[in-house]
């Protein structure tokens, strides 16, 4: 079949109106694709009332039939914060830079709370929504976004027990906060990332349903969120509990008291971590909102890394999104 | 220059199916790693054994405005076709091209959430289908009403009896208005009266001048809703034409299938059936009647007695019960009784009020003291469904065991007829 060129003089009259209101709607191609393609902005764009939806109904879905509600959003952060209270705060004495740990490790929680359920949400999106992927066309990239975008608004809503909390310790709110969208963002384009990397990766290999909690696990201790990654390793060099987390911190330390073995170690371990795309986020969002230095090297870091991450995951994702209804 | 709302370019659709040594449909991640590690040594003939060819250089074209419906066995590839049509899934190889804007329905209530109420699932259901925030919030009235859940609006659905929620999501499939509708088996829902109600709907889709695809099992919906037919068979385009014909050519394919009855001459002791075959308008020879159709019986026997006393004697059974339907007899004929020697009859059943069923005959040789001979189910018959315009039912088994052809008028204070008189006529278009 030779390929018609297309004019709008050779649609009938009831499309031409189609094609005024819908020019992108009027011709659709399916054809085979093997190639790598990256996220098309457009057609997110046009489906974004579906996206809203979606969020919508992930958000409605979650607290339905739940006691407490959308409390629970506050809930979450809010525990995890006194357990890490009382065994880091009064029994392992962390340094919190002069703010009371609560409020401190709180102001950790709530952005790694969020991306750490955001991330978990989106792995498991894909594969959860497999009656709808099998049935109808969407940008399958709304699934993992949405599981993201439910993840934000929770994040608004626990914000408000950080703000209670200042109150009660009487931690004055920095001038800062001006710049607190950017970590925000950050995260929000991390978790995307991340998130669609995982979705993709479950839906052929469901191994990743038992590696995730782990992982996420795992990069709690790895990113500053329940100490401070510039005092930790200064002053407790030998710490017990969080001797590995330790290692991981992201600032340059001087002297060690081991072998240059460890050091070396310590090394390779801290550039690793230095890439945690979460190290600079959460620092910088603590430091926006609390005051404090703004650590802007490790923004830039985790910059670089997140967008090396998103990049990557949705490249992969589009890669393998066409064949979703085949290997689900 | 050619318009078209739908093109279908050689499409070919393959799907990896797993052998017990390499399942490829679940591979876990060990397995992929292992094979990515053994690939360099593994030959490509044995990734092509592992190929499954669900569609094969499918290619035709759809006019703007046309309604085709897809009809096919199991398997055939039809609910692929679909799939690659509605975009959830790409082809291996060819191209398709859809001109307007798309609305697929593969399957009722895609979407829905259990735990959403009636009123949310509309929403979000029509916002999945395509609809935009403020064409739901113009229909939803007409949705609720069509669905008649309005009590139960602000229920969550998982306390819907299955019957409401299929309602439901079928009204708010009903209001979605594209200009190509792509639709597969959505009609196997509900109860009669509610499916009665979708094919109303849909017929008004059919004649509203939008684009139709339509995949069914069906036949008498595909019949009554398409004007052109495509025939499927093991992931090829067998045939594409008049809906009548496709319907034709489908029915042969499952002739061929089917394991005849009777296999011919069938001799008995006393005689031997050279031919046995229905025929209709359509068919020259087929086991199917359309229900209200005239059909004609065709039989050459061979009589070995010498007797000059014989009749044939035709009994129809209703083959899920053995309940005797009717019977022919030659008793009456001009001719007279039968001697020895060849004959061969036409029967013609002009009238035929069987209601859609299977049911099979069987042929005796009646002498002077009774029976002298009987052969048993000597060819099977089908009287297939067809949707009569106006009808409220569908006829079915459950109406009992033949149609009764009537009008129905009032004759109490009312002047104007309770019914206006069925319009049976108009069955093609």
């Amino acid at each position: 079949m030779p390929e018609l060129p297309f004019t709008v003089e050779s649609i009938p009259e009831e499309f031409q109106e189609a094609l005024v209101a819908e020019p992108a709607d009027l011709c659709v191609v399916y054809e085979p694709r093997n190639g790598w393609e990256f996220i098309n902005a457009r057609e997110i764009w046009r489906y974004r009332e579906l996206l809203g939806f979606f969020v919508w109904k992930d958000i409605k879905v979650r607290y339905k039939q739940t006691f407490l509600g959308v409390a629970w959003a506050i809930l979450q952060p809010f525990m995890m914060m006194i357990v890490f209270s009382i065994f880091l705060g009064r029994f392992l004495h962390i340094n919190s830079n002069e703010i009371p740990y609560p409020v401190f490790v709180y102001a950790g929680l709530l952005p790694w709370h969020f991306f750490s359920a955001a991330i978990s949400n989106a792995s498991n999106s894909i594969v959860g929504a497999q009656n709808v992927i099998t049935k109808i066309y969407f940008p399958r990239l709304l699934i993992p976004f949405s599981a993201v975008g439910a993840a934000v608004v929770d994040f608004f809503i626990a914000m408000t027990m950080l703000l209670f909390l200042m109150l009660w310790y009487q931690v004055p709110l920095s001038s800062q906060v001006v710049l607190l969208p950017i970590p925000i963002l950050l995260s929000a384009v991390a978790a995307a990332g991340v998130g669609s990397l995982l979705a993709a990766l479950t839906v052929s290999y469901r191994d990743f349903r038992f590696l995730i909690p782990f992982l996420v696990q795992v990069w709690l201790f790895a990113t500053p969120a329940v100490y401070m990654s510039e005092n930790v390793l200064l002053e407790e060099p030998s710490g017990n509990q969080s001797k590995n987390q330790s290692t991981s911190s992201t600032e340059p330390s001087p002297t060690m008291e081991g072998s240059g073995k460890t050091q070396t170690k310590d090394y390779i371990l801290r550039r690793l971590v230095d890439a945690n795309p979460m190290t600079g986020v959460v620092g910088f969002f603590r430091a926006a909102i609390l005051s404090g230095p703004l650590p802007w090297h490790q923004l830039k870091n985790s910059t670089l890394s997140i967008a090396i991450i998103t990049i990557v995951g949705l490249l992969y994702f589009r890669k393998v999104e066409a064949h979703f209804s085949d290997v689900i | 220059m050619t318009t078209f709302a739908i093109q279908a370019n050689h499409i070919s659709k393959s799907f990896r199916i797993g052998t017990p040594a390499t399942n490829a449909s679940y591979r876990t991640l060990r397995e992929s790693l292992s094979r990515a590690f053994f690939a360099p040594f593994q030959s490509k003939s044995s990734k092509i054994a592992e190929e499954f060819w669900a569609l094969t250089d499918v290619h035709f074209k759809i006019e703007p405005g046309e309604v085709v419906g897809i009809i096919g066995h199991n398997g055939a590839g039809k609910s692929t076709l679909l799939k690659i049509f509605s975009g959830v899934t790409p082809p291996t190889a060819g191209r398709v091209e859809l001109r307007g804007r798309t609305g697929s329905l593969l399957e009722v209530g895609t979407g829905f959430h259990p735990e959403l109420t009636g009123r949310e699932n509309i929403y979000l259901n029509g916002s999945i289908l395509g609809m935009s925030r403020r064409e739901i919030q113009s229909r939803f009235d007409a949705i609720v009403d069509f669905s008649e859940v309005e009590q139960f609006l602000d229920t969550p659905v998982k306390r819907y009896s299955s019957g409401m929620r299929v309602r439901l999501a079928f009204s708010v499939a009903a209001f979605l208005e594209p200009e190509i509708l792509i639709i597969d088996e959505v009609l196997a829902v509900g109860d009669a009266a509610f499916q009665q109600k979708c094919l109303g709907m849909m017929g008004e889709v059919a004649l509203s001048g939008r684009t139709v695809l339509f995949v069914s099992h069906n036949l008498a919906t595909v019949k009554a809703l398409c004007h052109r037919g495509i025939l499927l068979e093991k992931g090829q385009v067998q045939f594409d034409g008049d809906v009548s014909d496709t319907i034709v050519q489908y029915r042969k394919s499952i002739n061929e299938c089917a394991v005849p009855a009777c296999v011919f001459p069938t001799e008995t002791e006393h005689c031997s059936v050279r031919q046995f075959t229905i025929s209709t308008q359509a068919e020259p020879q087929t086991r199917h009647v359309e229900f209200r159709s005239p059909f004609q019986l065709h039989i050459t026997v061979d009589l070995k007695q010498e007797s000059r006393n014989l009749h044939l004697l035709l009994i129809l059974w209703r083959s899920s019960d053995r309940l005797r339907v009717a019977s022919l007899t030659t008793r009456e004929m001009p001719h007279g009784p039968f001697g020895k020697g060849n004959h061969q009859l036409e029967i013609d059943v002009h009238a035929n009020s069987l209601i859609p069923d299977e049911y099979y005959w069987s042929l005796s040789i009646v002498g002077h003291n009774g029976i002298v001979t009987q052969v048993e189910n000597i060819h099977s018959m089908e009287v297939t469904a067809s949707i009569i315009p106006g009808a409220t039912h569908p006829f079915t088994k459950a109406h009992g065991v033949c149609h009764l052809e009537a009008s129905i008028n009032s004759l109490s204070l009312s002047e104007k007829p309770l019914h206006q008189e069925l319009d049976y006529g108009a069955i093609n278009r």
